[in-house]
């Protein structure tokens, strides 16, 4: 089997880091488009485009990493499913990885260029 | 209907009908309260562009496994219709729903619209240098003025650098002086005895002449076409000469 078949967030191509700014997002509630960009750029400091949130939310919905609730007021909130939170979880937990390699590594790099 | 409201939904067109139906709605609300105008139009084209090169991935997408598939919402799973043919490694294909194409499809309509442009672009831009002045079209006379008048405009003239005439997108040269600049004398000549054919650069003597050497001649051309074209080649020479020296010399 190969790994794409394994991993649902395979999918997300360029869209993985604006799909990741999304679950967090959604990690801690329901979250209609609107909140979600606002959300974002609160935490991120990012700017989603309209066009950019509603590509990478078909593609979460489509990887089965977020879920749509019930219509309220012409919009969908969105909630994150279970596979969603393993997913960030995953992520964070390689970024945390790359964080203390970094972190280890670069006293060393600036003593060879000293 | 306000402006900004009929420009979201025009950009909503670009997107493919499936797609309009689920996410549609909801991204209109999100456009109007976000009253943005033109600034997301670029952001809206990129998503819709990746909604049609996306759209029928999701069908094609291998089935997730088990304790996944639990979480797909039932939405997602009614989308996914009739598999056609099953391979060993799990990946489905369906056929697109009404409304919707594939994506060779819409790689070939991708294709063919280029094409088009294309051709649109280059037989639009030939059309627009082609055509001098467009009260007058193809083929207009244009009258220049005489040397003097083209000295007023550009003194280098007289030294040998061709004139620029934008209107009938020509140009026009100084033949003796331009000869004499290219053998790397810095020569003036304000006075011309000839017209010049803006076309070959020969003098009114010559020009007949040097239009009908070899330049339009190929292999294996009868005698009969090669006179036909050049008298055709001539007569447009004529018809397009009226340069500055032709002018001048009167």
């Amino acid at each position: 089997v190969a790994p794409r078949d394994r991993d649902p967030s395979a999918e997300l191509g360029r869209f993985a880091e604006p799909a990741m700014l999304v679950l967090v997002s959604l990690s801690d509630g329901p979250r209609h488009g609107y909140a979600i960009m606002a959300d974002v750029e609160a935490f991120s400091g990012s700017a989603l485009g309209p066009g950019t949130l509603y590509a990478v939310l078909a593609r979460l919905e489509r990887a089965g990493l977020v879920e749509p609730l019930p219509v309220e007021d012409r919009r969908h909130p969105y909630r994150i499913t279970a596979s969603g939170h393993e997913a960030i979880a995953a992520q964070l937990s390689q970024m945390e990885e790359l964080l203390r390699v970094g972190r280890s590594r670069l006293p060393r790099a600036g003593q060879q260029h000293a | 209907m306000s402006g900004d409201r009929r420009l979201h939904r025009l950009l909503l067109r670009a997107y493919p009908p499936g797609w309009r139906r689920r996410y549609g709605a909801e991204l209109l609300a999100l456009l109007a309260e976000r009253r943005s105008g033109w600034r997301d139009v670029p952001d809206l084209l990129r998503g819709a562009f990746d909604a049609w090169l996306s759209g029928r991935v999701a069908a094609r997408q291998p089935a997730l496994p088990g304790p996944l598939l639990a979480t797909v919402p039932a939405r997602s799973v009614a989308a996914v219709s009739l598999p056609v043919s099953s391979r060993a490694h799990g990946i489905v294909a369906t056929a697109p729903s009404p409304g919707e194409m594939s994506r060779r499809a819409f790689m070939r309509r991708l294709l063919g619209a280029g094409v088009t442009l294309l051709t649109l672009e280059f037989a639009t831009g030939t059309i627009n240098f082609l055509w001098p002045q467009i009260r007058q079209g193809l083929g207009a006379k244009f009258r220049v003025g005489t040397v003097k008048d083209v000295l007023a405009v550009d003194a280098r003239f007289a030294n040998g650098w061709p004139y620029a005439y934008n209107p009938a997108r020509a140009f026009l040269v100084n033949v003796p002086a331009a000869k004499e600049l290219a053998l790397g004398q810095d020569v003036s000549i304000t006075e011309l005895a000839a017209p010049t054919c803006w076309r070959c650069g020969a003098s009114a003597r010559t020009w007949a002449a040097w239009c009908r050497r070899p330049a339009i001649r190929s292999p294996g051309t009868s005698a009969a076409a090669i006179a036909a074209r050049t008298t055709s080649w001539a007569r447009r020479c004529m018809r397009v000469r009226p340069s500055v020296a032709w002018t001048a010399s009167r």
